[in-house]
């Protein structure tokens, strides 16, 4: 989300912009617009009006602190993002490889987590995508 | 007893603090953002 707002050009603007047309849903929860919000803290006013007016097509749901399967990964402040995905979402689409690197590409209890390019070209080469 | 380790860990624990990224690391997130992007539109 970070990136969707600070730059028209990369695959996480892209998927804001092809989403409704696709029919992907886009979920986040406060934390992750906490988020968002404190590290946008130091771009320029543009990048922030951008931001707000992508937060308007994201669907927000509970954070999720707990879940009923094991979590063998050492507790971090990821644990939020995750587990709120896994409870609500298909996939988690994140360019945060400090935090999620060694599970990008890979799935969690049935959750791809991706990164947005990688979603793009996967949809693209299942023939979702279609021509763009 | 992983799960119950987990639910012993998680409950009742307050949502973290966001996290803060330092600006090199957004910076990173975005180039390959726009690579990624770029290699999707050159793409026959």
């Amino acid at each position: 989300m970070i990136a969707a707002a600070a730059s028209a050009e990369g695959a996480s603007r892209e998927v804001f912009q092809i989403a409704s047309r696709r029919g992907w849903r886009l979920i986040t929860t406060p934390y992750a617009v906490a988020e968002v919000t404190k590290n946008l803290a130091g771009f320029a006013a543009p990048v922030t009006a951008t931001w707000l007016r992508l937060r308007e097509r994201l669907v927000l749901v509970d954070d999720v602190l707990t879940i009923d399967k094991p979590a063998v990964f050492p507790v971090k402040k990821d644990r939020p993002i995750l587990f709120s995905a896994l409870a609500t979402a298909d996939v988690l689409l994140t360019l945060d490889r400090g935090d999620f690197g060694r599970l990008l590409g890979s799935r969690f209890y049935g959750l791809a987590i991706m990164t947005p390019g990688i979603w793009l070209t996967q949809e693209r080469e299942t023939g979702r995508q279609g021509a763009s | 007893m992983l799960f119950l380790a987990s639910r012993l860990r998680a409950e009742g624990a307050p949502l973290p603090e966001p996290r803060t990224f330092m600006p090199e690391e957004i910076a990173g997130w975005i180039a390959e953002d726009e690579a990624d992007m770029r290699r999707l539109r050159e793409r026959p």
